[in-house]
């Protein structure tokens, strides 16, 4: 198993920054604005809560691809 | 499924970014251009997008990993700045409008983490679904501690939040933002900052949906569609009519449609394959 390491290869924190990128955009435009309006001063709490579901969701999806081989971009 | 699976995240990425640039250029206008039309402003955004993108996805990536910690650093000083204008009463009742709407109702919210949807497209570069755990896991945490530093700030700075107001929410913490009599305005430099990310976000997006039009094309090469998909990027972002379309757009299509596409759609083409793969594994062992 002696694969070169391709320049397309990332390490974590770069694939962590592109990750942030797209998410923080969005904290620029009116996301927190929508869930104030939605929420009120109870966002807070739900931001806590959904957090927790999101990283779950996140957590068993990422699993799954454990089970499939791994394909590379050129 | 693969090209119609393909197709349904090439048609969200573009259309989520167009929208983003609409809103984004919308408040450019706003505040600092009003003599210029918007379709010039959406254009500079566009070709500076489509140019990135001709440069392929590493060097995309690598000025993403320098910018990031400005980006994060300056949300951070402005946070930490108009703090002294914070009152904390405000977020009181603690549980709002009520268990339900916090709990049940307020699960629609869930929308504001759907652009994690971005994480396992870096797979083929991140290597073992381990590493992918570890990055995006970091990205949801840090995106949580900022999201909710951004929910404080706005809940404890202004008295009342309502859909009506167009402005960017950072933006007006920016305002409010408190550096001493000798700076002044700097919200300018936010700005730059802030258009810096969103050139950032919408040149990944753009790749990635280069990456999935190739793949359910068999084309050789993407970098011959990126002008096409900076064409069907302008045209998408100049339908709104109205900064009320926009509104609409930001407030309802793009909360119900990102959570259908990316926690139940994804999710369950995941979870379809997982057995399939599973099941096949198992013929495979017998």
């Amino acid at each position: 198993m002696n694969e070169s390491k391709k320049e397309t290869r990332m390490g974590i924190l770069q694939a962590a920054s592109v990750i942030i990128t797209v998410m923080i955009s969005h904290i620029i435009l009116n996301m927190p604005n929508h869930m104030i309006s939605s929420t009120g001063p109870a966002t807070i709490l739900n931001v806590c809560y959904i957090f927790v579901i999101s990283l779950l969701v996140f957590y068993f999806s990422s699993k799954v691809f454990d089970i499939f081989p791994r394909k590379r971009f050129n | 499924m693969k090209r119609v699976f393909g197709i349904a995240c090439c048609i969200y990425f573009l259309t989520i970014s167009a929208f983003i640039i609409r809103i984004f250029a919308e408040s450019l206008v706003l505040i600092y251009f009003p003599d210029i039309h918007i379709e010039f402003v959406i254009l500079v955004f566009i070709a500076i997008t489509a140019i990135t993108n001709l440069f392929g996805f590493k060097s995309i990536s690598r000025v993403t990993l320098i910018t990031l910690p400005i980006i994060l650093i300056s949300m951070v000083i402005i946070f930490i700045s108009s703090a002294s204008n914070f009152v904390p009463q405000r977020a009181l009742p603690l549980l709002g409008y009520g268990a339900y709407d916090t709990f049940v109702s307020g699960l629609g919210n869930i929308f504001a983490f759907s652009s994690m949807i971005i994480a396992p497209f870096l797979m083929p570069f991140i290597g073992t679904g381990k590493n992918l755990r570890k990055a995006g896991g970091l990205s949801i945490v840090v995106y949580f501690v900022y999201l909710l530093l951004g929910i404080v700030s706005l809940l404890f700075l202004i008295p009342s939040i309502t859909n009506i107001n167009n402005t960017l929410s950072i933006y007006i913490l920016s305002r409010r933002a408190n550096f001493g009599t000798f700076i002044q305005r700097i919200d300018a430099v936010f700005i730059l900052i802030w258009i810096m990310s969103i050139f950032n976000y919408l040149a990944i997006t753009m790749h990635f949906s280069l990456v999935t039009f190739k793949k359910i094309t068999n084309i050789k090469h993407e970098s011959g569609m990126i002008f096409c998909f900076a064409g069907i990027l302008y045209i998408i972002s100049l339908i709104p009519q109205s900064i009320s379309d926009v509104n609409f757009f930001d407030g309802t299509i793009y909360k119900y449609s990102s959570i259908m596409f990316v926690f139940f759609v994804t999710v369950f083409i995941l979870l379809w394959a997982y057995i399939k793969k599973r099941k096949s594994l198992r013929k495979g062992g017998v």
